[in-house]
């Protein structure tokens, strides 16, 4: 059989350059939420047992 | 020896490797918890050394942005400056995790939860067992994005208290996971904390064992129906670097990927579909070789052979 399915054709550019831009937007958000701090807060609750994971709270 | 499942299984185990909590009751308490496992695992979970994204997205939206809850009163919100109320959306709004998942997403899709995540490897081995299994009404997968919008965002958002405080609302009254590992666990480990247990304990359980129950049956019941992390993966299964392509002009709809696949989808007709959890069970099912994963990251397959094929296309050779 010589034609492909549109599924086997290559990826649109448009749709790499998106997964790309959303991987660096992702690591730019990571950056920002690292400059304001909020992995200390994560840290701050993950350290103290989560009485509401638990059925308790 | 099955690949995913030994790569599931270390996952399991270095995500909650803190194993003399498992014996003292204590949980760590360590600086890798401050980043997040793209996976639902509890921080309270006494082995885990990783916190839980849906957790830490809540403590977040729930803080207001102060590290306290800002909810306040409504004369007070008004008197905050522009400034500093932009600061405190800014601060408020959990960027760490939303930039981790959608790196995530962008680069794997819903991957993680097929090949990292320890609730995802529980209904798996679950699944494995010898009963009927059932397919669900499609509908209740849309449940999951009703609980990560409801649950995990507005409530923890919106549902304040005389005091100005919320609650990590997905955690309190639904996180199955959270019951299996924190719940369970450190009660039984510490008389204090058993001592506390009460309704909303017994009604965490009753969630967490009516999806036990569910999962020989059906697979992978609760990514479907009430995951949200699942629900902010999915997404991405269309857009992500790693994706699935079918030859499908040379498929026979022999249905062997719709036996192998554990989300309980049709690969021929759901390719990539937000329910997907890239395990590449049909990947592996296809006797043709028809289905592949492809991903800028991944070696690039030979072209397949023309010959190749016709030899087991008949359907009913399986």
């Amino acid at each position: 059989m010589e034609s492909s399915s549109p599924t086997a054709s290559a990826r649109p550019a448009a749709a790499s350059r998106l997964s790309w831009g959303l991987l660096a937007a992702g690591l730019a958000l990571m950056g920002l939420g690292v400059w304001l701090d909020e992995t200390a807060r994560i840290l701050d609750k993950a350290t103290q047992v989560c009485l509401q994971c638990i059925g308790i709270g | 020896m099955n690949l995913r499942l030994l790569v599931q299984a270390i996952a399991t185990f270095l995500t909650n490797a803190h194993l003399k909590g498992f014996f003292t009751g204590k949980i760590y308490d360590g600086a890798l918890k401050r980043t997040c496992v793209p996976t639902l695992n509890c921080y309270s979970c006494p082995g885990a050394l990783f916190s839980c994204p849906v957790g830490a997205a809540q403590v977040i939206l729930s803080s207001g942005g102060t590290g306290d809850n800002a909810g306040g009163t409504s004369e007070a919100a008004a008197a905050v400056p522009l400034r500093e109320k932009a600061w405190n959306i800014l601060t408020g709004t959990p960027l760490f995790v939303l930039g981790l998942m959608t790196a995530v997403g962008a680069l794997v899709g819903r991957a993680t939860c097929g090949w990292l995540c320890p609730f995802g490897l529980l209904q798996d081995l679950l699944h494995r067992l010898p009963v009927p299994k059932v397919r669900p009404p499609r509908a209740l997968r849309l449940g999951k994005y009703l609980f990560l919008v409801v649950l995990v965002i507005l409530m923890p958002l919106f549902w304040v208290d005389a005091s100005g405080f919320s609650e990590p609302a997905y955690c309190k009254y639904v996180c199955p996971a959270g019951t299996l590992q924190g719940g369970i666990l450190l009660p039984a480990l510490n008389p204090d904390l058993r001592s506390l247990l009460g309704k909303l304990f017994a009604w965490k359980l009753t969630l967490l064992v009516l999806f036990l129950l569910t999962m020989p049956f059906i697979a992978r019941p609760f990514c479907s129906w009430a995951c949200p992390i699942g629900a902010f993966l999915a997404p991405f299964n269309r857009v992500s670097l790693l994706r699935l392509t079918l030859e499908a002009d040379r498929c026979v709809k022999c249905g062997a990927c719709r036996r192998a696949c554990v989300a309980g989808l049709d690969p021929v007709d759901e390719l990539d579909a937000p329910d997907c959890v890239r395990c590449l069970a049909c990947v592996r099912a296809c006797p043709l070789h028809l289905i592949k994963a492809e991903a800028p990251f991944l070696p690039t397959a030979a072209p397949p052979t023309p010959t190749a094929a016709p030899a087991s296309a008949d359907p009913s050779s399986r």
